[in-house]
């Protein structure tokens, strides 16, 4: 029986295939969030790309987060409008001598446009571009430049406009030459979108017939989402014959719902921040901060019942950040790690310098004084160092000044507002004729918007004498770094009148008045502080401070050292960096260092260094020696003390024939494929082994119990499997034959002892 | 002094005897053993023969299998005393 084809479904096929025609005139591609993704649900950005042979419509997102799939969100590519001509339009405000105007009226029904410019075609006599109201009103006037007037103006839905150009003439004669303009004037301006080269839209005018040219015909949209929940999502787009694609569906998933993100908008350098985020999350999260996308640690994450944690980052703004800095937490819970939103943080550079017409909020007012006329004076700054900072020291800024020009104030000046400026401000000042050069030190000097009055005093030539004071330990070693401050009543109040640290030799030398009582304090962490009260008529004075009880004068005391390399033995013809550092607590080592030795007994000189805490290292390489020596040694006031440590070295040449290198060897020419034996020969070869040996064992030995012969077997692919390496991995899996037998060892023993 | 506790003490000096002597035989064979290894290229597989390999491998085993057997012998030496 010949088959014949059933007109029905002939039908059909030509109902599908047109069908399939169609969908296959647009071409949508999902760009992100990639298929199965996990997010936070917080600013979703569904990115899609749709093509058509046709000027697309619209594009529109689809989800199902309310549980209907559904569309979400649409973007129209034009606005929708009513285009008609209008030809000579008077300007009636201005009774028609303003100018006259020959284009279009755009009755804006839907949406909004943004016409960015007008061009003029071929040798148009049209020299202004306006858009007027409905009232007729210029809302917008550009003249061209060459062919081309810039407008950058919306119009906006429900309104009518009329585009046009001061063309004298409404009449053009011909228009078209198949199909295509060739002369006269007609405008083109952009279809509301500023990003893409192609939307154009070109509408001719002097002339009856109003055509659209040019349309969109591909495009990349981007939809931003708020989602509570995982789902499915996909891209609509239609055409311009009303005609409508689908892409596939992608699959996403909400890790985790942001609550609330607190920051501050903006800040200064070196100020302390901290940045919480509010999440909902089902599983215990971790997280990590990224700002400008630096990992920055991990924060600490509190939870504050149910699904809901805190997640907290206090962070020190760097003296170095200027301008946006941008963060996000990357947040893994559950296995699946996602981002949450990014935040932007504007970071405002710290400033404290004299006070200028651009720094005019003043924060500290320098005066000086005589100390004993108590008369305002001049004075000049040979140099001064402040450290300043918001937040943490660690994380300070640092700004040196000089004025040489001798004044009675001085103001500084900072952009801080409202906020508390720390500083630690180190001020020389004097002046050259009549007050000797006095310092001003101080730890820690709070500043803000309420100008600190800061007086300094200064003692004239006359009436005062330098004076030293050499601070040592008990051990009379020197001490540096010691704080000294010397205080004196001035006007009724206790005022400083030298502050300062110990040099490297212990001392400080204050310009002091013999005539008053002074008050000293000497402070140094880790000793006991000490406090005197003396005129100062001597030029030197020593002051002791003591360490507490139980102090010893041992050379080790406070001392710790550490020596490279860490390794318990070397490598000969390998090289090694040898190091020795040393810090002390206690003493001031005046030198240490080290020296290498060999077995005979030539040295290698390594180095030594009067600071402390610092590396010396030397690169060396072994050769063929069989020992090394490190010799290193510290001197503390004329004190040697010495010790050595040593590494023996290992020869590689002596390594070289152990049974290791028979199954190393045996592997390598085993995976070179040695007489063709592959995997499966490896196998063969092992079951041979452990079939005779098993059986040899049985039948020479007696060996028949299932514990004695599975302990066989235990040892046997053991010693194959992870001993010499030479059964490959099972389904990636290494060591399997092993546990496999293993397991089986343990339930022949288990079996056993459940008979006894 | 009674004769086996003699015979027991000669086997363990033996027994040290042959340790000794075939430790120091040992020494001039692993000079060989490098030279040899180095000559045929036993350490770059893809580039010798199946035969170069099995040679090799016959080199590798030298010194393992010379250990277990002066080993075996010293060993022997003194268990055969206890063998009645």
């Amino acid at each position: 029986m010949k088959n014949k084809i059933n007109p029905i479904y002939f039908l059909l096929m030509l109902i599908g295939l047109s069908v399939l025609v169609v969908a296959g005139a647009f071409t949508i591609t999902l760009n992100s969030p990639i298929n199965y993704a996990n997010m936070s649900g917080t600013n979703i950005n569904f990115n899609a790309t749709s093509s058509s042979t046709v000027n697309l419509l619209n594009q529109s997102l689809w989800h199902n987060e309310t549980g209907t799939f559904h569309r979400n969100q649409t973007t129209l590519y034009d606005a929708v409008l009513n285009v008609s001509t209008a030809h000579g339009i008077t300007d009636t405000t201005t009774g028609g001598a303003f100018f006259q105007c020959f284009g279009i009226e755009l009755d804006m029904t839907n949406g909004t446009r943004v016409i960015s410019s007008i061009t003029k075609y071929a040798a148009s006599g049209v020299q202004e571009a306006y858009i007027l109201n409905s009232t007729l009103s210029p809302m917008v006037t550009a003249s061209f430049s060459g062919d081309v007037a810039i407008l950058n103006y919306t119009l906006t839905g429900g309104d009518t406009y009329i585009v046009c150009g001061n063309a004298t003439s409404g009449t053009v004669a011909t228009r078209y030459v198949g199909g295509l303009p060739v002369t006269g004037t007609y405008f083109k301006w952009n279809r509301g979108r500023t990003d893409s080269g192609y939307d154009t839209n070109a509408y001719h005018i002097e002339s009856v017939n109003v055509s659209e040219d040019v349309g969109i015909t591909s495009d990349e949209e981007v939809f931003i989402n708020n989602l509570t929940s995982g789902g499915i999502w996909g891209f609509e787009a239609c055409d311009e014959d009303g005609v409508c694609g689908f892409s596939s569906n992608y699959t996403y998933y909400v890790a985790f719902l942001e609550n609330l993100n607190t920051y501050n908008l903006s800040t200064y350098q070196t100020k302390t921040e901290t940045f919480t985020l509010n999440i909902t999350s089902t599983a215990t999260p971790t997280a990590k901060l990224y700002l400008n996308n630096s990992d920055e640690g991990t924060p600490t994450i509190t939870t504050y019942g149910g699904d809901n944690y805190i997640v907290n980052t206090t962070l020190d703004i760097n003296e170095t950040w200027d301008g946006s800095i941008q963060y996000y937490y990357e947040i893994t819970q559950g296995g699946t790690t996602a981002n949450s939103s990014i935040n932007t943080v504007t970071v405002t550079p710290l400033y404290l310098d004299f006070c200028n017409s651009t720094l005019t909020q003043k924060y500290l007012n320098l005066t000086f004084q005589d100390e004993d006329l108590l008369t305002f004076i001049q004075n000049h700054i040979p140099t001064s160092t402040f450290y300043y900072w918001l937040g943490a020291e660690t994380n300070r800024k640092t700004v040196t000044y000089t004025n040489t020009t001798a004044s009675y104030e001085l103001n500084f000046c900072s952009n801080a507002v409202n906020e508390t400026l720390h500083t630690q401000p180190y001020i020389q000042y004097k002046n050259t004729t009549d007050y000797p050069q006095r310092t001003y030190n101080t730890t820690s000097l709070d500043l803000n918007n309420f100008t600190t009055n800061l007086t300094l005093y200064s003692l004239a030539t006359a009436d005062g004498i330098y004076v030293t004071f050499q601070v040592v330990n008990t051990a009379d070693q020197v001490l540096s770094g010691v704080n000294v401050n010397a205080t004196r009543e001035i006007d009724g109040t206790d005022t400083i009148v030298g502050d300062g640290v110990t040099g490297a030799d212990g001392g400080i030398t204050f310009w002091l008045n013999p005539d008053f009582s002074h008050d000293f304090v000497f402070n140094k962490e880790g000793y006991t502080q000490y406090s005197t009260s003396l005129f100062p008529t001597q030029t030197s004075y020593t002051i002791t401070l003591g360490g507490g009880t139980g102090i010893t004068n041992s050379t080790f005391r406070g001392i710790d050292y550490s020596i490279l390399p860490t390794n318990s033995y070397l490598w000969n013809d390998t090289v090694y960096t040898f190091g020795f550092n040393l810090t002390s607590s206690y003493w001031d080592v005046t030198d240490y260092g080290f020296d290498l030795r060999l077995a005979n007994g030539s040295r290698i000189t390594g180095g030594n260094t009067g600071t402390e805490g610092t590396p010396l290292t030397l690169s060396y390489n072994t050769t063929n020696q069989s020992i090394i020596y490190l010799d290193y040694y510290w001197v503390i006031n004329g004190n040697y003390t010495n010790a050595t440590r040593y590494w023996t070295v290992q020869n590689t040449d002596y390594t070289g024939w152990s049974i290791a290198t028979f199954f190393t060897d045996l592997n390598s020419y085993l995976d070179t494929g040695m007489f063709g034996i592959d995997n499966f020969g490896r196998y063969l070869f092992a079951f041979l082994a452990l079939f005779l040996v098993v059986g040899i064992m049985s039948y020479k030995y007696g060996l028949t119990s299932p514990m004695a012969i599975t302990t066989l077997i235990f040892a046997i692919v053991f010693f194959f499997d992870v001993v010499a390496g030479l059964i490959p991995s099972i389904r990636g899996i290494s060591y399997l034959p092993t546990y496999v037998s293993l397991i089986m060892l343990a339930i022949v023993i288990i079996r056993e002892v459940q008979k006894q | 002094m009674n004769n086996k506790a003699q015979t027991l003490g000669l086997a363990i000096v033996s027994s040290i005897m042959v340790f000794i002597i075939g430790l120091m035989i040992l020494n001039f064979v692993m000079d060989e053993i490098t030279v040899a290894r180095a000559e045929l290229g036993c350490a770059s597989p893809a580039t010798i023969t199946d035969g170069t390999k099995l040679l090799c491998l016959a080199i590798d085993g030298t010194v393992p299998y010379w250990i277990l057997l002066i080993l075996s012998i010293a060993i022997g030496t003194i268990t055969s005393r206890f063998v009645l």
